[in-house]
């Protein structure tokens, strides 16, 4: 009796369910991805969710805590972001690397789900790209319409090319039309390039209001701006704006990592300048950085400020609001 | 900012209580009337022991108002009663009888500002919102004459009703609608105030009823966001009176009725039905619910579904203040995860706070920054709590910042106490 608090009512949503509707949007573009290259994908993304889930475990064991605990998704979900990321045809050993160091090493010592300070993915990510970025940032020629072999490794006999992000950071004119950007028709990363159904996967979240739609339309706007502002060279200003946006992992970021609902802030006018500032360091980490996911960075970078940012934000935001409330009320009564 | 400031739609399960004709439950076993906190403060009864008294019969003056019996019966005498919101009270025990009679005022012909006053005093109004007897908060409320604030000042009975289960505001809206306003029109003309209007939050067809029935012009509809905190669609300063103490106060002028009888909701899956009772104050709850058939195995809970207290046993008086009784037999009940910083604590807070961030203070034993955090601005609604999806008590936990922050801990976090 006396552990009955009000309210008597709960909603039906509950944390498992947020991280379901993620891992739900992942799967088009699991299948978008096996319909280019075979079967080869989808595994990735088993074997990296695989592996992410076994080391929830085996930290589970050594916290002495129920496995219960893989329940909520959450490693999941890191395991499937950091699958979706990788080039179609790396070795399966990497993202199950990159899995377990976000969960080991990330995620777990912090206390686990709710209560890291870094998104786990992204970290993940961050770790695979400096360790093996040739592995990771060769991609195979999306329309050889041969499916990839689903062996341990994928040897010469693949054409590959540069990523459209390499393409763009030297000053090359990519080949790839309008269309092709549009409909994700480019090498690049297993989830990375069906910009339609990255966009609809977008829109399906913040319907369900499981991302905010005041971090998602910032960011973009946000880069769509800088990508305006400094466009790439030879290439026409629009086609530019698209461009860069599709290249690498500005869309996927935006539409997963910058998300990350634990290692965001959660005040709307922190997350529109978290949203802001992501856009902004993720264009320019993209042009100067070194590797080609300098998205990951920038959200690791962020992810250290956000609980300032949310504080901070709203303190302000409340001294303002005050303020204003208090001076309109003198007038009404003056 | 109502644009940024929301609140939670709740999904109502009123069943078929507000069509339903209320059910009038007479007092078999005693009736305690409340008359003071402890026995040593115990009022000069006016009424011997064993007498039987009429109903609306003062039995004492506390504070210069009438204590009155609320059934017809023998006065047995005074016992302590555990009550669980209000703690310990030195009651009156009256015993039913046959007897039906019934004390009325004299009504009140012309009323102007003081004898309306006086009237809700005589009458013993008390507002069903808060437990408040009316007449202490149209006095409060008053405005002198010619005051330029009256004319900011909006009067608005609350009929919002904006909770899962309670329904007998719809109750008083369809029975006695006229006379709600009648009460509220005279509220508003002791307080001087030129503007009144009742404030639902009906559905269509309801509302178009109302509307046809008492104008368009008395009935304003705010959203359907739990908490309510748009009685008005100005700027100007809104004071809320119960619609149950406007009929009452009708009632009491018009008729010369004393506030004897209150509507109360009995819902939840522990009764076969959700029904809308009119019961005398002062009643048993046990007796309510065994009229009402409750389940004698399901958890009580006095007060609506977001706020209510769980209470453990159910022999104690029905007080003002109180209008819907729910009987529970699944319950809520999450295992609390961590935050997972979802932020919707914060997107349905009416009062504009971090609910999260003063959770975290707290359990980070960070005292001294609550009081950067406002926690004095949380008045308990529950809706952070209702909406967190990591099944955590916010609510429960930032009313424990509130109480935290004045005591020893400030001293801990090395901020002196202020
Ligand atoms: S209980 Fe307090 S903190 Fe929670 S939503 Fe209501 S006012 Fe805000
Ligand atoms: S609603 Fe619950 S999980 Fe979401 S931020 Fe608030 S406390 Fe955390």
């Amino acid at each position: 009796m006396n552990n009955i608090t009000a309210p008597h009512i709960r909603t039906e949503a509950a944390s498992r369910h947020l991280t379901r509707d993620v891992l739900l949007t992942t799967l088009p573009l699991c299948i978008f991805s096996a319909v280019t290259y075979g079967v080869r994908p989808v595994l990735i993304v088993l074997f990296s969710i695989l592996s992410a889930i076994v080391s929830e475990c085996v930290c589970c064991l050594f916290r002495r805590q129920s496995m219960q605990v893989i329940r909520d998704g959450s490693a999941a979900v890191t395991g499937a972001l950091i699958g979706l990321v990788m080039s179609p045809m790396v070795d399966y050993w990497v993202p199950m690397l990159g899995a377990a160091f976000a969960i080991i090493v990330v995620k777990a010592p912090f206390g686990g789900y709710g209560r890291n300070v870094f998104n786990p993915a992204a970290a993940g990510i961050a770790v695979l790209s400096y360790c093996f970025p040739q592995r990771m940032f060769t991609y195979p020629i999306a329309s050889s319409m041969n499916p990839l072999p689903t062996g341990m490794s994928v040897g010469d006999e693949v054409v590959t090319s540069l990523s459209l992000a390499a393409q763009l950071r030297a000053d090359a004119t990519p080949s790839i039309t309008r269309m092709q950007l549009i409909l994700g028709d480019f090498a690049g990363p297993i989830g990375a390039t069906a910009t339609l159904l990255l966009v609809a996967c977008a829109v399906y979240l913040i319907c369900r209001g499981t991302i905010s739609c005041w971090t998602v339309v910032p960011y973009f706007a946000t880069c769509a701006l800088v990508a305006w502002l400094f466009p790439a060279a030879g290439v026409s200003r629009m086609y530019g704006v698209l461009a860069q946006v599709c290249a690498g992992y500005v869309l996927f970021t935006g539409v997963f990592l910058i998300n990350d609902t634990v290692t965001t802030p959660r005040f709307w006018f922190a997350r529109l300048l978290y949203g802001v500032s992501a856009g902004v360091l993720v264009m320019l980490l993209q042009r100067i950085g070194r590797v080609e996911c300098g998205c990951c960075f920038a959200i690791l970078l962020l992810n250290s400020i956000a609980p300032i940012m949310d504080r901070w934000s709203w303190y302000v935001w409340r001294y303002v609001t005050r303020f204003l409330r208090i001076r309109q009320e003198v007038k009404a009564h003056e | 900012m109502p644009l940024f400031l929301r609140g939670v739609a709740l999904p109502f399960n009123k069943g078929q209580a507000p069509d339903a004709d209320v059910l009038a439950v007479s007092a078999t076993g005693p009736v305690y009337i409340p008359l003071a906190k402890e026995e040593a403060d115990a009022p000069t009864l006016c009424v011997e022991e064993n007498s039987t008294v009429a109903a609306g019969q003062v039995l004492c003056h506390v504070d210069r108002l009438p204590v009155f019996s609320t059934i017809a019966g023998k006065f047995i005498g005074t016992t302590m009663v555990n009550h669980p919101l209000y703690g310990s009270l030195l009651c009156a025990v009256i015993k039913p009888t046959r007897s039906k009679r019934v004390e009325t005022l004299p009504p009140v012909e012309e009323p102007d500002t003081d004898t309306i006053i006086e009237a809700a005093a005589q009458a013993c109004i008390y507002d069903e919102l808060d437990g408040i007897p009316l007449a202490d908060k149209l006095r409060l409320w008053r405005m002198a004459e010619n005051d330029q604030a009256a004319l900011r000042s909006i009067l608005v009975a609350d009929a919002t009703e904006n909770d899962i289960y309670g329904s007998s505001a719809w109750c008083i809206l369809k029975e006695q609608a006229q006379e709600a306003l009648y009460g509220l029109q005279m509220a508003a003309r002791a307080l001087r105030f030129s503007r009144y209007h009742i404030t639902t939050m009906l559905p269509r067809n309801r509302r178009r009823a109302l509307k046809r029935l008492i104008g368009r012009e008395n009935v304003f509809t705010t959203g359907d966001e739990y908490p309510v905190t748009v009685y008005d669609d100005s700027r100007d300063d809104v004071f809320c009176i119960g619609i149950q103490a406007c009929a009452a106060l009708s009632a009491a002028l018009q008729q010369g009725q004393k506030h004897t009888h209150t509507i109360l909701t009995v819902a939840g899956d522990g009764v076969p039905a959700s029904r809308n009772v009119r019961v005398p104050f002062g009643m048993d709850l046990e007796e309510v619910l065994q009229a009402c058939g409750a389940d004698p195995e399901a958890t009580v809970i006095l007060g609506d579904a977001m706020t209510g207290v769980p209470c453990q046993n159910t022999h104690f008086p029905l007080l003002p203040g109180i209008t819907t009784v729910l009987v529970m037999q699944s319950h809520a009940v999450r295992t609390p995860q961590p935050c997972i910083g979802c932020g919707r604590c914060a997107t349905v807070c009416h009062a504009g706070l971090l609910p999260y961030e003063i959770v975290r203070r707290l359990e980070n034993m960070h005292y001294e920054r609550l009081r950067y955090l406002s926690t004095t601005s949380c008045d308990g609604c529950g809706a952070c709590s209702y909406v967190c999806p990591a099944g955590r008590d916010v609510a429960t936990q930032v009313l424990n910042a509130n109480e935290t922050r004045g005591t020893i801990f400030l001293n801990w976090g090395g901020v002196e106490n202020e």
